[in-house]
């Protein structure tokens, strides 16, 4: 386990940071920090939408579980249940489908932030090929970006007028 | 040690009878002199069956019951034909090191082609799955390029690292190294390739470790560079990378599964090779099955790798079984969580991720909702939104099913004593030797002479398999038709016969024996005849269509 507490230092110095160098993700990553100080296999994380994209100006919390074989085996992430609409993500449930999260791609040099960025971007890129929601892949494999996007909108505003109330 | 019997491989046995092993060994001496005396014509059929005797003797227990049961005293053409075995069958037996070993022999010849360490070699055919004309193709197309691909041309890897050159792919002994991975601080051996990523030695090991299953190379954690079967040894400390090799030879038997089949036996690493399968679709034509045997003495289907099971065919075979498993909760889960790889058949469990499923062992990439090939899902996903579940039309009539279900329980419960009577066989089968060895001693009969007994289990044996698949047949039959008629006659006739020669087999005064040793050859013989008949008559049924399964 010395290896996630190692992580939890060098997480906690590079986002404190506001050296783009150090901190590569400002801008991307708002926290990343286990949800209780005392149980380092169970973590959360903020990301912020990326610009350009029908995330622009939301934020999202990431759920992440880290094994106890970790990091010989990939973390568990998982978005919030009905949280975020994308073709590589389950809305129900939060499940990410993203190739370096599977026990067959990962490696072990590879570190939460890491995992975290990944998903970042894959919020930025999303991978049409092999959706996990289907219908969100059916629109754009159509090439109806707009109604993509549009949809996307809707639901995150649906999203924080539910959470207003 | 549990193995299967030569019909009931789907119960295991306890073989703690030690007489039998002791009699095995001495049966099995003796048997090649009977070959010899007895049948001098046959010579060449038998003693490719000595042969395996041999190679096979320290797993006594096994070639005890089939060595008893083997025992050829009549083989006649008709025979062959009753045991389902199909003419002009050619196949071999193999086993994963067995193959490795001929791969191996395969690079040495590939050697002088690459002008790469044999090493080398071995990555090469073990990325392209063992497939030497690939292998060339790409490679007179490639080269260089291809080490480059598959992590073995250090040169481009090095130049990334250029202050770590230094690493020579030997473990070290290193005072306060700090690994990445663990993120421990301690003196401790550390590898590394000529990349220069280095980890400690208990990292190395557990990542090698957890790899080797999958048969694939194993490259370094942080770029392309690949271990090479020396150097995983190396970090092991033990010889590990056999364990990768026969993964990776695991991986290829499944993937080239039209030719090589596992022995589906419990426990054998036995594989049949089948080279010619261009026959294969002729004998399904006529409801013929590739009944194959391996060096174990097990016998199973070719095709379907389920037990011997002639009258039916492969297709009445599968259905039977399924039908028998959906009783089963079991099954439903197996149905609602896993499919069927519809290029390879592995059962494929979905646990998690998108719809877009590759198959661990074919690679065949197909839509988990269509179960089509993944390739036209590019331009037109409608079509997988639209699956109808096939449920609604199931519940057509719910009288009809309850008829079809009663006539199923019929037949099961049928399908069911036989196999139970079957296993009661078997451990008849084991009072057998002990039989003959009385009979030996106390009537002074020689070994030969009480061979009948041997000879009788094992036709009683065959008869009550045929007998049992019989009811799958008949139970997907059209019974109102005449032909259905006659072959439930004919399993009547079997069921007697078979229950006839069951009840001699019973008798334990070996005077008895004797005196009734007549009784022993008519009924056999006549078990014979009719399992003949039954299995005709089933493949009849089966040609004119009047036994399918009906969905």
């Amino acid at each position: 386990m010395s290896r996630i507490a190692k992580e939890y230092g060098d997480i906690q110095k590079t986002l404190a940071s506001n050296d783009p160098i150090v901190n590569p993700y400002q801008g991307l990553i708002e926290s990343l920090n286990p949800i209780d100080e005392t149980d380092l296999s169970k973590w959360e994380a903020i990301i912020i939408g990326p610009t350009h994209t029908p995330y622009e100006h939301y934020r999202f919390r990431i759920l992440i579980d880290v094994p106890s074989s970790y990091p010989m085996a990939p973390p568990n992430i998982r978005f919030d249940r009905n949280n975020i609409l994308h073709c590589n993500i389950k809305s129900p449930t939060g499940e990410i489908c993203l190739d370096i999260l599977k026990p067959e791609d990962w490696t072990p040099v590879w570190d939460l932030l890491h995992c975290v960025h990944a998903i970042w971007r894959l919020l930025k890129e999303p991978v049409y090929d092999s959706p996990l929601d289907v219908d969100m892949g059916n629109i754009i494999r159509c090439g109806d970006t707009g109604a993509y996007q549009g949809i996307i909108r809707y639901f995150l505003a649906e999203r924080d007028r539910n959470i207003c109330r | 040690m549990s193995s299967g019997g030569e019909e009931d491989h789907f119960n295991s046995f306890d073989k703690s009878d030690s007489n039998s092993i002791e009699l095995y060994e001495s049966q099995n001496t003796s048997e090649f002199t009977i070959h010899d005396l007895l049948f001098p014509k046959l010579t060449s059929v038998t003693s490719q069956e000595s042969e395996f005797d041999i190679n096979e003797d320290e797993d006594g227990v096994d070639i005890m019951c089939d060595g008893m049961l083997d025992a050829p005293i009549t083989k006649s053409s008709k025979r062959i034909l009753c045991e389902g075995s199909v003419p002009n069958l050619n196949y071999e037996c193999l086993t994963t090191k067995g193959i490795f070993e001929s791969m191996l022999q395969r690079v040495d010849h590939l050697q002088p082609i690459f002008a790469i360490p044999s090493a080398d070699i071995l990555i090469l055919l073990q990325h392209y799955d063992w497939n030497e004309e690939r292998l060339l193709e790409v490679w007179t197309e490639k080269m260089d390029n291809l080490l480059i691909d598959l992590g073995l041309s250090t040169v481009a890897n090095i130049k990334k690292d250029s202050d770590h050159t230094s690493h020579s792919r030997e473990v070290e002994f290193k005072n306060d190294f700090t690994c990445i991975i663990c993120c421990d601080n301690k003196n401790t051996e550390t590898f590394a390739l000529e990349c220069g990523h280095e980890y400690c030695i208990g990292c190395y090991r557990h990542y090698i470790k957890d790899r080797l299953h999958e048969g694939n190379i194993i490259t370094c954690m942080d770029c392309s560079l690949a271990l090479k079967n020396e150097d995983i040894d190396k970090v092991m400390g033990h010889p590990s990378s056999s364990k990768l090799m026969d993964s990776s030879i695991k991986s290829f038997v499944q993937k080239h599964n039209r030719n090589y089949k596992w022995c589906p036996f419990a426990d054998c690493k036995s594989i049949i090779h089948l080279r010619d399968t261009s026959s294969l679709p002729e004998y399904t034509r006529l409801h013929y099955s590739p009944f194959v045997k391996c060096n174990s003495f097990h016998r199973f289907c070719f095709n379907c790798g389920f037990e011997v099971h002639a009258p039916a065919d492969c297709k009445i075979t599968s259905a039977w079984i399924k039908k028998a498993r959906k009783e089963s909760e079991n099954l439903n889960w197996v149905l609602s969580h896993t499919k069927e790889c519809p290029k390879c058949s592995v059962n494929i469990e979905k646990n998690g991720g998108c719809n877009h499923m590759a198959c661990s062992s074919c690679k065949y990439e197909f839509c988990w909702i269509c179960e089509g090939p993944w390739a036209p899902h590019g331009k037109n996903f409608f079509q997988c939104t639209m699956y109808k579940n096939t449920e609604d039309s199931i519940s057509k009539n719910a009288e009809d099913v309850n008829k079809t279900l009663k006539k199923y329980t019929f037949y099961y419960r049928l399908f069911n004593e036989h196999e139970v009577s079957a296993k009661l066989d078997w451990n008849l089968g084991q009072t057998v030797g002990t039989k003959v060895h009385a009979l030996q001693e106390r009537m002074g009969i020689s070994w030969i002479d009480g061979q009948f007994l041997s000879e009788s289990l094992k036709v009683l044996n065959e008869g009550r398999t045929v007998l049992k698949w019989s009811f799958a047949v008949a139970f997907y039959s059209d019974a109102s038709h005449n032909l259905t008629k006659i072959f439930i006659d004919n399993q009547m006739l079997l069921a007697n016969a078979v229950e006839f020669l069951s009840e001699l087999l019973q008798i334990k005064n070996p005077e008895v024996i004797m005196k009734r040793r007549p009784e022993f050859y008519n009924k056999a013989g006549y078990v014979e005849n009719r399992t003949t008949a039954l299995m005709e008559c089933g493949r009849e049924l089966l040609c004119k269509g009047i036994c399918k399964v009906v969905e």
